[in-house]
């Protein structure tokens, strides 16, 4: 699957300059191509993950459209997105993103649960695959920054989706675990996804097939 | 956890503090919806049953009945044993202008009897002029009252075709009356000529005096006004008219009792109004502050899949399961309330109080729940609205 956008742009409401409009992701045109890692890198505040985020279909352009396959996600019905989004997208979130209330295991079944379907094995092999499966029953305040990371990874990866964002997968973790998530990454465009990563790591270029600099809402 | 359910479910337990907090708010809801529902019924029934057996506009009583205390509910009794006027005053009322119809009634004595924990009144009333006794027995299904047939007030131990003997002389039980809440519970109804044969074999000396050769005594007089006649006048003509007797308009009697059962149940609904509104307000803020500290955990459900309706069923079903809940536990204690202060409550209150049949507060218990269950998910409405317009793109970045 491939992620198209045409022309968008975000602007904020922020009291202060001239204007008070504050634009946080000037017009772009993007692509998303399935089979490939592409990467953002930018400085803190640069606009990634609101660029991200319209990507992924999670917060609606000031102006412009995204495609996913030919279907403008912003046409389409919450029920309808949302299982769309649901079945085909991952997304890894920048910060802490557990269920507060849930054991490991039963994060990653989320996506499963949500929808009333047994996610156990797929949980399960998620977990070995990032090395927490023996966490399962652990509860998340239990855990350190990188076994979050790590869950978080595995839960966005459960349902094998064909397009998956990550939004500083690896801002906890050490090297080796950064290796072994920039591995999966790569593996899973490798094998036809469309991934798009957003880091401010340098040592991570080397995994990506196409790299976009990001400064002051400017895509370079 | 394969459903919604269950993360419900985690939820709430994850959190045991503030759920059993809620859960003891649904109970307390619930608790005086149902008591106080029970409470307002069980008044206007009491109320009710009380003026059906008033039966006549006026009522004639002998003046010192009138001086003794606890007016309203023993009026109805006259004072039983020990005031009484003579017959002749029965025909001087009949005689008095815009008085349709009237009949006299006599009560002898309270008396302890075996079919009954309370001292049993006896009454006698006339068949031929009676218009209050008869409806009653008529409406509790009882056959005739013959010779030597009494019609029971509910609370004495007998069944219609049972035989009861008072002072030694036996009876049979023509009808059972439905329960007024009045003296009448505990009331004996025979005509003129049964009650005063079960006096006079008594071998009490006082009964016998009082009945030898027939009455000639009555204690009460109770009078319709005629159709184009006001109440008022035609009581306050025989209260000029007819010495060492009072009339009293049955509507004054339950005036008193009926702005007293206002008062109380006015206070029983001020009060569940004030638990409600407590109640919804603390639910309702509970719910704002629960979906407040999660909202990126919200967040994180909705960029997993779920759609803006899932993300509201989560935040109603967690408001409605512990309002269910609580307001099932609230029904135990409400019965037990019901059941066990029904008595005292009548007794502290003074008013007649009537609960109602079982299925009436079964179903005043299902409105309990219902009123507690919908109030919890209504309180949870303004957090799910706020949850589900809540910009997720802009607080998935955030920590
Ligand atoms: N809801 C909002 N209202 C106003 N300004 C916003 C809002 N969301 C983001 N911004 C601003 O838009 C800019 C871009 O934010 P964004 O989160 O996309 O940056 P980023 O490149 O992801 O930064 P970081 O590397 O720190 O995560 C920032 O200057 C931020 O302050
Ligand atoms: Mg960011």
């Amino acid at each position: 699957m491939e992620v198209i956008a045409q022309q968008i742009r975000k602007e904020y409401y922020r009291r202060g300059g001239s204007s008070n409009i504050f634009m946080a992701v000037e017009p772009c045109d993007f692509v998303i191509p399935a089979g490939q890692l592409t990467l953002i890198h930018g400085r803190s505040g640069s606009g990634k993950s609101t660029l991200l985020n319209m990507l992924a279909g999670i917060l609606r352009p000031t102006e412009g459209r995204v495609f996913y396959d030919g279907t403008d996600v912003y046409r389409m019905k919450d029920v309808e997105l949302s299982a769309f989004r649901n079945l085909h997208i991952g997304y890894v979130p920048q910060g802490q993103s557990a269920v507060s209330s849930l054991n490991v295991l039963e994060n990653v079944m989320l996506p499963y649960t949500l929808y009333g379907e047994d996610g156990r094995d797929a949980a399960l092999a998620a977990m070995e695959r990032f090395g927490i499966a023996d966490l399962c029953e652990v509860m998340p305040d239990r855990l350190s920054g990188g076994e979050l990371r790590r869950m978080a990874i595995a839960r966005a990866l459960v349902r094998n989706p064909q397009v998956l964002f990550a939004d500083e997968p690896t801002g906890d973790l050490d090297d080796e675990n950064t290796a072994a998530v920039f591995g999966t990454l790569k593996e899973l465009a490798q094998e036809g996804a469309a991934v798009l990563v957003v880091t401010h790591e340098e040592d991570s270029f080397r995994y990506a097939d196409r790299i976009f600099d990001m400064n002051a809402g400017k895509l370079g | 956890m394969k459903h919604l359910r269950g993360l419900i479910y985690r939820n709430l337990v994850t959190r045991p503090v503030r759920s059993i907090a809620l859960i003891l708010l649904g109970a307390v809801l619930s608790l005086s919806v149902f008591t106080g529902t029970c409470t307002v019924q069980s008044l206007e029934r009491g109320f009710g049953s009380m003026r059906s057996r008033m039966g006549a506009d006026i009522m004639v009583v002998p003046y010192a009945a009138l001086s003794r205390k606890n007016f309203d509910n023993e009026i109805l009794l006259g004072n039983a044993d020990s005031c009484y006027m003579p017959s002749e005053n029965v025909d001087e009322i009949a005689q008095m202008e815009g008085v349709r119809r009237i009949s006299a009634q006599f009560y002898l004595t309270s008396t302890k009897l075996d079919c009954c924990d309370t001292p049993v009144h006896l009454m006698a009333y006339d068949p031929e002029t009676d218009f209050t006794v008869a409806p009653w027995i008529l409406e509790s299904d009882g056959g005739e009252i013959g010779p030597f047939d009494v019609a029971a007030g509910c609370d004495i131990r007998a069944q219609v075709g049972d035989t009861l003997t008072i002072f030694g002389t036996p009876v049979t039980v023509a009808a059972k009356l439905d329960r007024s809440d009045t003296d009448y519970d505990s009331t004996i109804f025979g005509d003129m000529e049964t009650i005063c044969a079960l006096a006079g074999a008594s071998g009490d000396e006082k009964l016998q005096s009082l009945t030898e050769g027939g009455v000639d005594l009555v204690s009460a007089v109770l009078v319709d006004a005629a159709d184009g006649y006001d109440m008022e006048s035609v009581k306050n003509d025989i209260n000029i008219h007819i010495k060492k007797i009072r009339a009293i308009q049955s509507q004054n009697v339950l005036s008193g009792v009926s702005s007293g059962m206002s008062k109380v149940s006015d206070t029983a609904k001020a009060l569940m109004a004030a638990v409600w509104i407590v109640s919804a307000g603390v639910m309702a803020a509970a719910s704002l502050m629960m979906t407040g500290e999660r909202k990126k955990e919200f967040a994180v459900l909705r960029v997993l899949g779920a759609s803006r309706r899932k993300l509201a069923a989560i935040v109603l079903g967690e408001a409605l399961a512990v309002s269910a809940a609580g307001s099932l536990a609230g029904i135990l204690p409400g019965l037990l309330a019901v059941a066990g202060g029904a008595g005292w409550l009548e007794k502290w209150l003074g008013l007649p109080f009537l609960l109602p049949g079982a299925g009436v507060i079964a179903l005043d218990a299902a409105l309990a729940v219902l009123v507690t269950a919908l109030t919890g998910a209504g309180a949870a409405s303004f957090a799910a609205r706020r949850i589900i317009r809540q910009d997720t793109g802009t607080i998935i970045r955030s920590e």
